[in-house]
């Protein structure tokens, strides 16, 4: 079974419940498979169908890009913390201990983000970030991006 | 062709597309490895249906 469940920048697409990758609001698919999995033909052509019918959908509006710019830049600088996380303690990421490093990451494109997405879940793994401090990071984004 | 198929058919088919390994075909389908993430595969839908075609043509479907 192939699905495609949706989230802000396109949709994921899982095979038989594991995810292989994602196809952004570009129309683009992306392979990101995180374990072995395997697409029967049908299923190719299932997500091949799925990639042209997202073509030509409308990119995000405004509120969903200004939240893509801000989560750029903190998920940049995640990225940039990750080879020194084993020097961190776990309050590290509390609100007034996490600055933001104000262009310190060039947007490059709207797609883009969907790769940087990723990137912070491979971060969050390896620094073990609670699911506190997850939300805390995110929640973070979304009020930034609502104040703007 | 960004699709390209190598090895033979007493070992298996490898696929990369545009230049990028991204898995290799078994008698179930297109068996994809997980791919590094900064490693980017963006295979076109006309990509998926050759793979498809040729995953059908390996296994004698076609």
């Amino acid at each position: 079974m192939v699905e495609f469940p949706s989230f802000v920048e396109g949709f994921d697409v899982v095979v038989n419940g594991k995810r292989v990758g994602s196809i952004t609001t570009g129309g683009v698919f992306t392979v990101l498979a995180e374990m072995n999995v395997t697409i029967s033909p049908a299923h190719l052509r299932s997500i091949a169908r799925k990639t042209e019918d997202v073509q030509g959908v409308p990119t995000s509006n405004q509120y969903e890009k200004s939240i893509g710019r801000y989560e750029l830049e903190v998920l940049g600088y995640l990225t940039w913390l990750q080879p020194f996380s084993q020097f961190f303690g776990g309050d590290f990421f509390t609100t007034e201990k996490m600055p933001v490093i104000q262009h310190a990451l060039k947007p490059a494109d709207y797609d883009q983000l969907l790769l940087w997405r990723l990137q912070l879940r491979a971060v969050e793994r390896v620094l073990n970030l609670s699911d506190d401090e997850v939300l805390q990071i995110r929640a973070g984004c979304l009020r930034r991006a609502g104040a703007q | 062709m960004p699709v390209k198929y190598f090895g033979e058919p007493a070992t298996g088919f490898g696929v990369s597309v545009n230049g990028q390994p991204i898995g290799n075909i078994s008698k179930e389908g297109l068996c994809i490895d997980p791919v590094v993430l900064m490693n980017r595969v963006n295979p076109s839908a006309d990509d998926l249906r050759d793979i498809a075609s040729k995953i059908d043509e390996v296994v004698g479907r076609k």
